[in-house]
């Protein structure tokens, strides 16, 4: 069940997988939409899915949670969870497409309807309204939400059993800033308590702050299993300059291999030959000044539009 | 499994339009018998009394109403997903449905044959007794009226499996509604036409329309067991197996739904 992965003091850790997706695929009548998908994720992990709009994302979370039939294997934390027994997603919370909501219930009362029966239920509900901030409306009728308040009452329903595994299809849609903020710090706080969180979103500056690791899901197959800083470490590198004399500057660089990647400002891309430093001898050789200098990584957005595009 | 339970009674008495129900069929019981009581000529109390001064037809509507929304709603609303995706199979969230509705339907029966009973007692006290002979029966007043609210409460759960069954296998509540309000009515306005074909085809008889006399003929049974051909044991089994039968395909095809 465990395996180990090295961590950074050089040392070993036991990682428990707590989802465990085994040849998984869906057919909607002839049109099959997943294909052999096959992914782990770890305890205490928050692991992103990402593709396009129609890659899977959704078809994968809705199999885990027993709200279609498919076939494959959905094991979680050692137990085998199917279409019609699935006792183990008492341990999991989650929020899938939008939010479900009752409009004749209070916010409060949509906690009470799905906190699992326990002499802390009351404090559950209460700790899972002060974290997301939703004391002002708790108690009006869900009817009168707004699509963000009604957002984050569905993240609280996934969050107020505290599970183990929280999947979470887009969960900064119709969240403004702040709630979005408070949101990550959640999710993060509760990652080191030991809670694992699949979560997919498009906003991906987003995802960058939370993912460790990450599943790219294109046309209902995985593509990459990596983790964060594996993807943005193969990352192109870029470096900004602006010197006295710009035009000569990219004929000399040009000439000796640099490649430029725009003009103005002068965009060049870093590689493990073309570095700072041999860019920084040749122009002081031909005494160009460098006045401003700036390195710029491509973000997660670049790194996975480009295994897509691949 | 009670946990389900639980979350449907809550549910159910969080809705406005409960208390309402309620509050509707208390103004109707008692409005009706201070009618009788000024009618008295024209509408017989005792008469009314074994008929829960006609509570049940409006209770049906009720449970109609409920028994396809309880199912539509979840889906109208997207909540099924947060129902499915809790423990529990898709088998225990619809029987913990229907346990909701009977036990609504066994409340909704006892709170009407109360008010029954105050009305007879506050209005009626010295114009019928309930030890008197019903009318048109064999049965004392108190033994009919069990006898027909028994029996309509039966025929109203043939109604309501079809309503569960045709809700669990659509996820629009409307049409169950209409069917089950319209088969409801139906029985008076085509019962006439289903004699005359059950008198010239026998097996025509095990329709479960025809199950719905019940009620009808235990008060008068000479009369209209000749019209359905079935004795009144036939009728009552008859009812029971095709409830089971009913709820068994609403569950069949409701343990297969994807969300």
């Amino acid at each position: 069940m465990g395996n180990f992965k090295g961590n950074s003091d050089g040392g070993s850790v036991l990682e428990e997988t707590i989802l465990s997706v085994k040849n998984l695929n869906k057919s909607f009548g002839n049109r099959q939409t997943l294909f052999d998908i096959n992914f782990e994720c770890q305890k205490g992990h928050i692991i992103g899915l990402v593709g396009a709009n129609g890659a899977g994302k959704t078809t994968i979370m809705k199999a885990i949670l027993s709200l279609i039939k498919s076939e494959g294997q959905v094991t979680i934390d050692g137990q085998k969870s199917t279409f019609n027994h699935h006792p183990i997603l008492k341990r999991v919370g989650a929020l899938v497409e939008y939010p479900g909501i009752y409009p004749y219930l209070s916010g409060r009362d949509h906690l009470k309807l799905f906190v699992t029966d326990s002499n802390d239920s009351k404090e559950r509900i209460q700790k899972i309204i002060n974290d997301l901030k939703l004391n002002n409306y708790i108690d009006q009728k869900a009817k009168l939400y707004s699509l963000g308040m009604k957002q984050k009452l569905g993240i609280a329903m996934a969050l107020v059993n505290q599970p183990d595994l929280v999947i979470l299809d887009e969960p900064m849609n119709g969240l403004d800033p702040q709630a979005t903020k408070d949101l990550r710090e959640l999710i993060l706080k509760r990652r080191d308590q030991g809670m694992t969180v699949l979560i997919s979103s498009h906003i991906l500056g987003e995802l960058q702050k939370l993912a460790e690791d990450l599943i790219v899901i294109d046309h209902g197959k995985v593509i990459k299993k990596t983790t964060m800083n594996e993807l943005l470490a193969s990352n192109q590198h870029f470096v900004v300059i602006k010197t006295s004399d710009d035009v000569e500057a990219q004929k000399l660089l040009e000439i000796v291999g640099f490649q430029v990647v725009s003009q103005s400002p002068l965009r060049l891309t870093l590689t493990k030959e073309n570095t700072v430093e041999r860019l920084m001898n040749i122009l002081m050789k031909q005494q160009i000044t460098v006045n401003d200098m700036q390195h710029e990584d491509a973000d997660l957005e670049e790194s996975i539009l480009k295994l897509i595009a691949e | 499994m009670g946990y389900l339970y639980k979350q449907e009674i809550f549910k159910l008495l969080k809705k406005r339009s409960f208390w309402f129900c309620l509050l509707f069929i208390a103004l109707q019981n008692i409005g009706v018998a201070i009618f009788s009581q000024s009618y008295s000529k024209f509408l017989q109390p005792k008469f009314l009394f074994q008929y829960d001064f006609v509570s049940p037809a409006f209770i049906s509507l009720i449970l109609i109403a409920t028994s396809a929304t309880i199912i539509s709603t979840e889906f109208e609303y997207n909540t099924i997903k947060n129902v499915v995706m809790q423990q529990y199979s898709r088998n225990q969230i619809l029987i913990s449905k229907w346990l909701t509705v009977l036990t609504y339907s066994v409340g909704i029966y006892l709170f009407s044959m109360i008010l029954s009973l105050f009305d007879k007692f506050i209005f009626f006290n010295n114009t019928f007794s309930l030890v008197d002979k019903s009318e048109g029966g064999t049965y004392l007043v108190w033994q009919s009226w069990l006898i027909s609210n028994g029996a309509t409460f039966i025929t109203l759960w043939l109604i309501l499996s079809i309503v569960f069954l045709l809700a669990a296998v659509m996820k629009k509540g409307a049409l169950a509604v209409v069917v089950g309000v319209v088969g409801y009515f139906a029985l008076e306005i085509i019962s006439s036409l289903m004699f005359v074909l059950i008198s010239k085809w026998d097996f025509l008889k095990w329709n479960p329309l025809n199950f719905l006399n019940y009620p009808g003929q235990l008060v008068r049974e000479s009369t209209l067991s000749e019209l359905t051909h079935l004795n009144n044991d036939q009728m009552l089994m008859g009812n029971i197996i095709y409830i089971i039968l009913f709820m068994a395909i609403g569950l069949f095809f409701f343990s297969r739904k994807e969300v």
